[in-house]
């Protein structure tokens, strides 16, 4: 049994990457037929389905409200996904609580007022899990949103950073997840500089935890550019398809 | 004005009287003939976290499968043989009618009873090759499907893609010692599954008097009759399941089981194929 | 901040692993690949390191024949510089594993350890101290130029397991790559060479040599011996079980079959392992004192009576065994050769430790290491042979002579002395240094400081001030010595200074923390200097409390630096002796002048009143007066062979100088842990465990006195009740079993403890404790001292300290260790000195029983403050005849003692019949003990003591206990363990 050296004194992490970058990231749009938007998105070995339905009838009639959209998320992962089976308790309290934070931060970015008496439906399935989880569901669920194209003020982007041993880390895998340091997912709207969520567990000192959210930011942004940078591409095809914009 | 209409809204308000238009001439609305069912596209072993993996896609209808498999002891009037446990799920998101985890749960529980049936009772898989050692250990491999989208007939991607993964499974070689530790053999070979038959399915519904091959989720919410008849690739008959519905004629039976018998071997190809490219 | 997202190549390792429950999980790790793994050679113009390692060539022949000619003018003794081309070795995953002794000790530099080697390392389940960190080590070092070069993540170098090969054929391609690569990118410039045993084919258009370990070792005779020792030994006959493999032990562990312990070997009894608060006694099997083992504990059936009892008692007692071994803890060990007449080159060195076993070299010059002190490495141990393998390290120097024994003894404990880098030194101020008093309160002309210290004191870093205000209120200053104003936080000298923790005091030699310009000059508050201080200052009102506390930088001048016998006469108005000066200190008795003889007498008078009101305040508060009584002083001649021993006499002026730095100690601890909670550096007592006092209760109920040890209230009233009147013995030996039942005082960070109850200290009896007064002699008052000043700097708000709790923690375990080491080196050092001085005056002395076992007695000698057991009985279990004994009824040394040892444990009692006549030995009897030394080449002469008669006796002797009336019921107060560095600095008589 080796101690796991998180950081190796060449400054190296687990996987070679160094303290400030972030996975590889994949996504493909407009995968499913049935959906209004779908997104299948990747960062690393972290793979994630978002499927937006919306906006439509609300189902719970009790539930409606008069002068805008309800918008409701659903968080949840497959029993394969992480290492260890999970045991698949359906409505275990993660997944609640995932779900309620995912929810809370769209509600406040999409335009809800412009559909009133309807709901919107974000659901979101993790394939696989290898750190970064609840991030990568809040990226999907952007690209979903934009694949159904459902007006929002600005895309959501989320990363995590941490902590381990001194040294500030951007967007943790599974590994230096568990090394029991802080963990800071952050997500905000990268034109306005805004902070949509933030969460933080365990003890950090102030200097501390400014650095890692200085990490966070940066991480944010960095995943922006990418994402930013394939959905002109996607963009276009789509425009040249119709031929028009409208 | 009413028959200017579009077609969509014509298909959203009357869909009954949209196939009407199509049925008769053998065609239907996707394109496809009565008998024809929809493309398949099968992949296996895309997910790594799982020791085996499948991706089926019936045209619009696509089921993951994801096998884990661990170490237990086994039960003691089987001490040589493992365990398989099935779970199958439709999340919300795979369909606009499901939005809830509870309004899934009735089919959820069919469509396991279903294929459980047919991987134990015809003896898919032999459990005793998954024995480690007599009495104190076995492997059991959690089956767990997921459809990721609903477009009608989740049942055959379903099982599809049950056994396109337990062909891919790779079980790690171990060895367990007296004290009932287990241990990785260093650089040990991995055990891949032989499966003894491959029961492929094929469903079909009865929709205005007329049989569906393969029916979308549209179809099947208008058809009278669902059904399903699994032949596996050495001519014998391993499934026949009608849960109610409108009554069918002997003759239609007999259609349907020399079409499910035609299509086993082009299925059972694209398996083989997908588990090659994944090599 | 580069994205190097479209340069990377990602590649996924899946594979299965048993995680800790021993289930069989799927483990899937990214694989990054990068194009900015740099080369980190000085010759390399491409890559864009910053910090390169490897050396580059330097070629001096190019210079023109005039630039060497201007060279020759300018220094022409240098002599004729060559062309210096280095070697890069790079050596193969078998060589670091197997090797990895040689290429630390073969002292070449530019070695290249591949990412391929760290991560073997990293993995293997050898039970010796990690490889990993070895190799970590070697390339910290910075005189050795040694890299790790990140192959498995760059992308020019990484390879893929091809599928005819094993993983271990794909490790040693992926090293030959390496090589290749390096050559390739250095344009063939420097020779590159590959270390391995298997042979490997390069592209001969490199300049890569491939060399197998004996190609590398040629000529150099000490590597030829090393690398012949590490032959795999395949012996036929297996002595020892075979060790678990370390996945078994773990998960043993985890199940709780198996238990993790530290063996512990002792000098005559069996080795013994601690598991859950309970002792088991196990085989070794193959482990070494101090490693940490996986035991099995055996059950009751299969115990067995320990070996070493002298009387066959016939218990059993809880037994373990070894399974396996978890990690080594394996240092360098201080050997002699053992004399033999085999002429082979395998020669067996016996450790002076007695825990460790013989070792077995390899060499080949048995005659330059006979009646030598070397030192030894352990390389391994294996299952077919009775002793460890080791190679030899380095002579220290003939057996015997002092410097050479002071030096293994330093060795022994770890400690390593160099003398002061230059970097350090040129931190030091010029000699002529004259104090800034801008920024500091100057104290010199309105303050009459004066300290109070032993005789031929150099370094002086406390000095105290009185100040008699109107309304009967008094102004107390303690000043110590600012050492860091002259050394910055991190500096060079801060760093060495951190290294050695504390000066050591060895009996006939100080090791310095901070170089004698600082400790002995210009920090030391010498007489009528000007010297910075940093100051608490206290007023008190006519009631004694405290109504102002100041702290702060100042410059003073001390006025009179008096010694304790000078200072209390002056308060008792008697006169005393005037002491010569000691030349070579530099020291002299100072004289007061008539003018301040008054003023002075005022002060301390002051100064011993208010300090026995806080002494008596702390007692209230269950301060534990404690005695350790193993404090001496030896005088020296001039070969430095000891001429006499000394007990220490501690008289109420010590007291009142304690109680003052203990105050301001006090004070400083609670300043700047209210400033910051969560890194202060305080130190603290844990309050004892019930179950150390077993052997005072029961030595105290012998005489029926009630300790009750349910707090230091009830300790320190209870220990003041029970005294004897007619023997002051009785009093300070229940003392110093109290405090052998203490726990260690330590320091620590306070932010790693939780509940005000830990950061207590029991034996003070005070809430919060820290070291501030003794910066020159302890690196922990310095670090104090930067706190204090960090807190007086941002009063009003929280400010990033210099430490983090963490950091803190291990600083704080660091010095913890360093001081643990430097006791043990002074008491061993001691005992070398007590030892010599026994040699040749064998005597007859007084001794007190303070411990009755069945088979030995533990006796005190108040002369020369020795404590030791006699024992009663032979290892086979014959009882001793004392001479007196021998003589009366004719009787030889040793006789079989069946029936004639009588035992009572309650009563403390051994009772001995010998022919008919009865002998009775209880506790606080008074015996006659033979002090006599045991020699040994091997160890170290060590003390030995005998009985001369059975006889006892219930008070002194008149003539034989020497100088012990003087001793005044002397109890050495305070925090016993810090005060005592006091005594054994310089007190040479």
């Amino acid at each position: 049994m080796s101690k796991i050296e998180f950081i190796s004194p060449e400054g190296l992490r687990v996987d070679g990457r160094r303290p400030q970058e972030v996975r590889k990231i994949n996504y493909r749009l407009n995968l499913f037929s049935r959906a209004d938007g779908s997104a299948y998105y990747e960062q690393g070995n972290t793979r994630v389905l978002a499927a937006v339905y919306g906006p439509r009838q609300v189902t719970r009639r009790g539930a409606s409200k008069h002068d805008r959209a309800i918008i409701n998320c659903e968080y949840s992962m497959a029993t394969f996904s992480t290492g260890e089976r999970r045991k698949s308790a359906k409505r275990d309290r993660r997944s609640t609580e995932i779900s309620v934070v995912i929810r809370q931060t769209f509600e406040s970015v999409i335009l809800t007022h412009l559909y009133p008496r309807t709901q919107i439906d974000i659901f979101m399935q993790v394939l696989q899990a290898d750190g970064g989880t609840r991030c990568a569901c809040i990226n999907a669920a952007s690209l979903a949103l934009i694949d159904a194209g459902i007006p929002m003020r600005d895309f959501v982007v989320s990363c995590a950073a941490g902590m381990i041993d001194g040294v500030a880390l951007t967007d943790l895998n599974y590994i230096e997840d568990s090394a029991g340091g802080p963990d800071l997912p952050l997500a905000i709207l990268p034109k306005q500089n805004k902070i949509c969520l933030l969460q933080m567990d365990s003890k950090l000192t102030i200097e501390q935890y400014e650095e890692v959210m200085q990490m966070a930011v940066e991480g944010c942004k960095q995943i922006h550019a990418v994402l930013d940078a394939k959905l002109k591409d996607v963009t276009d095809q789509l425009v040249n398809k119709r031929k028009t914009l409208l | 004005m009413k028959l200017e209409a579009s077609a969509d809204v014509i298909r959203k308000l009357h869909p009954l009287e949209f196939y009407k238009r199509f049925l008769p001439e053998g065609i239907r609305p996707d394109g496809r003939n009565l008998n024809k069912p929809r493309v398949t596209v099968i992949s296996a072993g895309s997910l790594t976290t799982a020791e085996g993996s499948a991706l089926v896609k019936l045209g619009s209808t696509s089921a993951i499968c994801g096998i884990k498999a661990e170490v237990t002891i086994p039960a003691d009037t089987e001490p040589q043989c493992g365990k398989l446990v099935l779970s199958v799920e439709l999340p919300p998101l795979c369909s606009p009618n499901i939005q809830r985890w509870t309004d899934s749960v009735e089919q959820n529980s069919s469509l396991e009873v279903q294929i459980e049936d047919i991987l134990l009772k015809t003896n898919v898989l032999n459990l005793e090759a998954l024995c480690i050692k007599d009495s104190s250990a076995v492997w059991v491999l959690y089956v767990d499907v997921y459809i990721l989208e609903h477009d009608g007939n989740c049942f055959d991607a379903a099982l599809l893609s049950v056994l396109t993964a337990l062909t891919n499974v790779k079980l790690p070689e171990v060895e367990v010692n007296e004290e009932q530790i287990v241990s990785i053999v260093e650089g040990g070979s991995t055990q891949s599954l032989e499966l003894n038959h491959y029961p492929i399915p094929l469903s079909f519904c009865i929709l205005d008097d007329k049989l569906l091959v393969d029916p979308t989720s549209e179809e099947e919410e208008l058809s009278s009759t669902c059904f399903t008849i699994v032949y596996n690739n050495r001519g014998e008959l391993c499934s026949l399941y009608k849960p109610g519905g409108k009554h069918i004629n002997d003759d239609i039976l007999e259609e349907c089981k020399q079409t499910t018998l035609n299509r086993t071997e082009h299925i059972v190809k694209l398996m083989k194929q997908a588990n090659e490219a994944k090599k | 901040m580069n994205n190097k997202k479209e340069d990377q190549v990602k590649k996924v390792k899946a594979f299965s692993k048993l995680n800790k429950k021993g289930n069989v999980v799927r483990v899937i790790r990214e694989h990054y690949l990068r194009d900015d793994i740099w080369c980190k050679s000085l010759a390399c113009n491409i890559c864009r390191h910053e910090d390169a390692v490897l050396e580059a060539p330097e070629i001096v022949t190019k210079m023109s024949k005039t630039a060497l000619k201007k060279q020759k003018k300018k220094a022409p003794e240098m002599p004729e510089v060559s062309d210096y081309i280095p070697q890069y070795i790079i050596p193969s995953v078998d060589v670091s594993m197997k090797y990895l002794d040689i290429l630390e000790e073969c002292q070449k530099k530019n070695i290249i350890f591949c990412e391929t080697v760290s991560e073997e390392a990293n993995q293997t389940q050898h039970s010796q101290k990690r490889k990993y960190q070895r190799i970590r080590n070697l390339i910290n070092n910075q005189e050795r130029c040694s890299i790790l070069f990140a192959n498995e993540h760059s992308v020019e170098t990484y390879t893929d397991r091809l599928e005819s090969e094993s993983q271990k054929q794909r490790n040693d391609r992926a090293v030959v790559i390496v090589s290749e690569w390096y050559s390739k990118h250095l344009n063939n410039s420097i020779p590159i060479i590959l270390l391995s045993d298997t042979p490997v084919t390069v592209d001969p258009n490199n300049n890569i040599t491939v060399m197998s370990m004996v190609e590398f070792v040629q000529g150099n005779t000490k590597l030829m011996d090393m690398l012949a020792n590490v032959v795999d030994s395949t012996s036929e006959v297996n002595l020892f079980e075979e060790h678990l493999p370390l996945d078994v032990m773990e998960s043993g562990i985890s199940k709780g079959t198996l238990h993790r312990a530290k063996i512990k070997m002792s000098r005559k009894e069996d080795a013994t392992v601690r598991v859950d608060g309970e002792e088991y006694i196990v085989e070794p099997n193959r482990a070494v004192h101090d490693d940490v083992v996986c035991v099995q504990i055996l059950p009751k059936e299969q115990w067995r009576v320990p070996n070493s009892k002298r009387v066959s008692t016939g218990f059993v007692v809880p037994t373990a065994v070894v399974v396996g071994v978890i990690q080594r803890n394996w240092r360098d060990y201080v050997c002699s050769i053992l004399e033999s007449n085999d002429s082979s080159s395998n020669v067996m060195c016996v450790p002076l430790d007695y825990r460790i076993p013989k070792i077995r070299i390899r060499t080949n010059n048995k005659q330059a290491l006979e009646n030598m002190r070397i030192v030894v490495r352990i390389s391994s141990w294996e299952r077919g042979s009775n002793y460890p393998t080791g190679f030899y390290v380095k002579t220290i120097g003939p057996i015997g002579d002092l410097n050479v024994e002071t030096q293994s003894l330093l060795l022994e404990n770890q400690i390593h002395i160099t003398p002061f880098s230059k970097a350090a030194l040129d931190q030091l101020p010029s000699k002529d240094w004259k104090p800034d008093p801008r920024y500091r309160k100057d104290l010199r002309t309105s303050h009459m400081v004066s300290s109070i210290d032993p005789i031929g004191c150099e370094d002086i870093d406390d000095a105290l001030s009185v100040r008699h205000l109107p309304n009967d209120c008094v102004e107390i200053g303690v000043h110590i010595a600012d050492v860091t104003a002259f050394v910055p936080h991190d500096s060079p000298l801060d760093i060495e200074a951190r290294n050695k923790s504390t000066t050591i005091y060895l009996i006939d030699r100080r090791i310095d923390m901070l170089p004698s310009l600082l400790s002995a000059n210009l920090c030391s508050l010498h007489q009528n200097r000007d010297r910075y201080a940093m100051s608490v200052i206290w007023k008190f009102n006519n009631k004694h409390q405290v109504i102002d506390t100041w702290f702060g930088r100042t410059v003073i001048r001390n006025r009179y630096a008096l010694h304790y016998d000078q200072a209390q006469s002056i308060i008792d108005g008697i006169s005393i002796p005037k002491v010569d000066p000691i030349p070579e200190r530099n020291w002299s008795e100072a004289q007061i002048a008539p003018d301040d003889f008054s003023q002075l007498k005022k002060n301390l008078t002051t100064l011993q009143k208010l300090g026995q009101l806080l002494h008596r305040a702390r007692q209230d508060n269950g301060a534990v007066d404690l005695e350790s009584l193993d404090q001496v002083t030896f005088s020296l001649d001039d070969k430095k062979e000891p001429t006499k021993i000394s007990t220490k006499v501690d008289g109420l002026i010590h007291h009142t100088v304690a109680e003052w730095m203990i105050y301001a100690n006090a004070a400083v601890a609670k300043k700047i842990h209210d400033h910051n909670q969560s890194s202060a550096l305080l130190r603290i007592h844990p309050q004892p465990k019930s179950e150390n006092f077993s052997s005072l209760l029961k030595v105290a109920s012998v005489r029926d006195y009630a300790i009750n040890v349910r707090d230091n209230n009830t300790l320190a009233k209870s220990l003041d009740g029970a005294v004897d009147r007619s023997d002051p013995y009785v009093n300070m030996l229940l003392r110093s079993l109290a405090t052998r039942a203490m726990e260690e005082a330590q320091y620590v960070s306070s932010g790693s403890l939780t509940g005000s109850e830990a950061l207590r200290h029991y034996g003070l009896a005070l809430q919060h404790y820290t070291h501030f007064t003794s910066p020159i002699r302890r690196y922990a008052d310095i670090i104090v001292h930067r706190q204090l000043l960090n807190c007086l700097q941002n009063e009003n708000h929280a400010s990033r300290e210099l430490f983090n709790n963490q950091q803190l923690q291990k600083i704080a375990s660091a010095i913890n260790d360093r001081k643990r080491a430097a006791d043990r080196a002074q008491q061993e050092s001691t005992e070398w000195f007590r030892a010599i001085y026994f040699r040749n005056k064998s005597q007859v002395v007084d001794g007190i029983v303070f411990g009755v076992k069945s088979t030995s007695i533990s006796v005190f000698l108040p002369q020369y403050y020795i404590k030791g057991q006699i024992y009663l009985t032979t290892r086979e279990g014959q009882l001793i005849i004392p001479i007196k004994e021998r003589n009366r009824f004719e009787l030889p040394e040793n006789i079989p003692s069946a029936g004639v040892i009588d035992y009572h444990e309650e009563k403390q009692r051994v009772g001995i019949s010998i022919k008919g006549s009865l002998f009775k030995i209880t506790v606080f009897d008074h015996v006659q003990v033979q002090v006599k030394i045991s020699e040994s080449k091997a160890h170290l002469p060590q003390v030995s003591l005998e009985l001369t008669t059975f006889k006892t006796s219930t008070k002194p002797s008149a003539g034989a206990s020497g100088g012990c009336q003087t001793i005044v019921f002397a109890r050495l107060r305070g925090d016993h363990k810090g005060q005592i560095q006091r005594w054994t600095e310089s007190k040479m008589k």
